[in-house]
């Protein structure tokens, strides 16, 4: 590949270009008008606006990054994960055009990216699946009368696409309208394509899935599982590998279930085969994510894999140059999904100026990070910030080295889920490995940051007053009294002033 | 110098004297010393009562953001934005004004000027950052103003809808 354009922003964005550079391929970054200055922007060796912030009318426009790849030589494009990633038609574009998509055949995504068409495919492979699941419509009486027959609760899905986006449980017949159209609203907004569809719901299951490898010379090993059982709306917060929940046997089973569902979808490239685990250890499978995961570093860190430069290698026609019977998993790896969000109530997207960062160092910490001191949190896009992922010897180190990890990253101005996620990980039933997808509303339903104790509230206090006497002069202004005292200072003249947790 | 501060409901007063970085406060009936090294644009290495602490600091529009021992914490004068928008919304006797918790883009409103709404009753439906939340009326009222349409941009604090009770004007 001579020049790779990557449809994406934000951290994966960077992780991206990372992988490019190292491999020693130049890259184009495509972005919005209030993206000029982004990280990615600065990190690509070419950077092209594409249009206004409006995703449909810059990271989804297809016509204008297809136009862009042309105009600037890339022969690949890496989607990353989001807007285009799984959008069949972006690939085949791609194909159309001769520019290598970085990621499965439109084919293959065509038919994995559609649950209701996906499920059909493997279960005449003999692949398990959710009890109960039907094919997609947007009919309300019809999805009504499904629903019923197949006893609520029932959960109603965006059809074309992941990330919990469109997802609601309904447990009464009256609830079923309004969160369907919600529903199709929001996926159509989100992957263009309003369709839903629904399946029962698993009381207290957890996530498991495999990441697989699959090169296209019908080669495909597995990496092994992610729990990511800890989710918030439905959206995973907390991932970590090896998940405890996992046999030897059991892992091995999976595994090998998730290599057939690649060989029975004709899958090339990374991906991941989600799955549910119920309380009895049986395990469905619930999709295929076509695409780099957004907590594909914790698989990296125990199996020793780049997945980035694996996808470059695999897609240029690359044979996989590893075996199943050669991947070990070696220690245990954690991520910590950092959000715009605010925890206090009901996670809440904060969009904003971040005043101040700084990101946790040392060793077996890696901060996959799309922000910057002074960067504005748009509206228009996830709220993800970055990625926290540790890797320690045992599952009980890592999460010491998460919550360690987790006080040392200072993000100022807009609120996020650092201090709401080591709390997470340092829960008594978290560390005993007791997680399930209902983790969180049923241990932080009403977390709240605790607020500041004597000590606390003193430094925070003096803190504040020290900022201020200090603000414009830097740190050599320290100790420059008399200057500082022939100005009234707002401390002195200001009003009251208000102390909270944040929130 | 003399500060006054409410730290959650409490109202909190620092007296402090600053000399070559040394601090002599009051805070409460407690004093306490500290010195304070500024060790970065944002950062404070501050050493009291024989504990160090280093805490992160910056400010934006009058309201302080502190981060220490991995927590939060905000510090803000009262009379700045917040405190003027809760004065609207105390301003109108028994009726409510209901504002966007967060910036984004009306997807839908659907009540309309007059109708009485139950509790619980889905007002407007705001989409930020590819999610739709559900703004909901507190109680049983009726809409009053309806402010914004599907397709308008909101900022934080924007008002969407006016609610008043439903005794009033039946009565």
């Amino acid at each position: 590949m001579k020049k790779i354009l990557v449809a994406n922003r934000g951290e994966i964005a960077l992780r991206v270009m990372r992988a490019c550079r190292e491999m020693g391929i130049p890259t184009v970054a495509v972005y919005s008008t209030p993206d000029s200055a982004a990280l990615h922007v600065q990190f690509a060796d070419e950077a092209v606006c594409i249009g206004a912030p409006p995703p449909l009318e810059s990271y989804l426009n297809i016509e204008k990054i297809i136009a862009t790849a042309k105009e600037r030589g890339a022969d690949a494009v890496h989607p990353g994960y989001g807007f285009l990633a799984e959008n069949p038609d972006f690939a085949r574009r791609c194909e159309e055009e001769g520019i290598t998509f970085i990621g499965p055949g439109s084919e293959a995504m065509r038919l994995l990216g559609n649950k209701v068409e996906s499920r059909k495919t493997m279960v005449a492979a003999g692949v398990p699946v959710i009890p109960g699941m039907m094919a997609g419509g947007s009919d309300c009486a019809a999805l009504g009368r499904e629903a019923t027959a197949m006893g609520f609760p029932v959960l109603v899905k965006a059809a074309g696409g992941g990330g919990g986006k469109g997802m609601r449980i309904i447990r009464e017949e009256k609830e079923l309208e309004e969160s369907v159209s919600s529903c199709m609203r929001e996926a159509k907004s989100a992957f263009g394509d309003a369709t839903i569809y629904l399946e029962k719901y698993i009381e207290q299951p957890r996530h498991i899935e495999f990441q697989i490898l699959a090169d296209k010379h019908g080669n495909v090993v597995h990496l092994f599982e992610r729990e990511c059982s800890i989710q918030r709306r439905y959206q995973k917060i907390v991932e970590e590998t090896p998940s405890v929940a996992l046999t030897p046997e059991l892992r091995q089973e999976m595994g090998s279930v998730a290599v057939r569902v690649a060989k029975t979808a004709g899958y090339t490239n990374a991906g991941t085969v989600e799955f549910l685990l119920d309380q009895n250890g049986s395990f469905y499978f619930l999709e295929v994510n076509a695409r780099v995961q957004v907590e594909h570093p914790i698989t990296e860190a125990v199996v020793g894999l780049d997945l980035v430069k694996q996808q470059i290698r695999v897609a240029s026609g690359e044979r996989l140059s590893i075996k199943q019977e050669d991947l070990r998993q070696r220690g245990h790896a954690i991520e910590c999904r950092i959000y715009a969000e605010d925890p206090e109530s009901g996670f809440l997207p904060c969009a904003g100026r971040i005043l101040f960062v700084k990101e946790p160092q040392g060793p077996g910490v890696r901060c996959d990070s799309g922000i910057f001191t002074g960067c504005e949190v748009s509206v228009h896009y996830d709220p993800i910030l970055s990625k926290l992922v540790v890797w320690d010897e045992t599952r009980e180190q890592a999460c010491r080295r998460m919550a360690s990890a987790l006080r040392d990253y200072i993000i100022l101005g807009i609120k996020t889920t650092t201090s709401f996620l080591a709390d997470v990980v340092q829960h008594p039933a978290f560390l005993d490995g007791k997680t399930h997808t209902g983790f969180i509303p049923m241990h932080f339903a009403d977390w709240k940051m605790p607020g500041p104790g004597e000590s606390e509230l003193r430094m925070a206090l003096l803190s504040a007053a020290a900022f201020s006497r200090n603000a414009r002069g830097g740190p050599k202004a320290r100790g420059k009294v008399g200057a500082e005292t022939e100005a009234p200072s707002p401390w002195v003249t200001g009003g009251r002033w208000r102390i909270a947790g944040i929130g | 110098m003399e500060f006054n501060f409410v730290v959650g409901d409490r109202e909190e007063k620092l007296i402090a004297e600053e000399k070559e970085g040394l601090w002599s406060c009051t805070v409460g009936d407690a004093a306490f010393e500290a010195e304070v090294v500024r060790v970065g644009p944002n950062s404070f290495r501050i050493v009291s009562g024989g504990k160090s602490f280093v805490t992160y600091a910056a400010e934006q529009d009058g309201k302080f953001y502190i981060s220490l021992g991995g927590r939060q914490y905000s510090v803000a004068r009262t009379s700045g934005a917040a405190k003027r928008r809760s004065a609207v919304g105390g301003a109108l006797k028994g009726e409510e004004v209901v504002a966007a918790p967060m910036p984004g883009v009306i997807v839908k409103v659907p009540v309309t000027e007059g109708e009485v709404v139950a509790a619980d009753a889905v007002l407007v439906v705001v989409e930020s950052m590819k999610m739709e939340n559900n703004i909901r009326a507190q109680g049983e009222a009726r809409v009053k103003r309806v402010h914004v349409k599907a397709g308008d941009s909101v900022n934080f604090g924007s008002a969407l809808v006016e609610l008043e009770p439903v005794s009033k004007q039946s009565a």
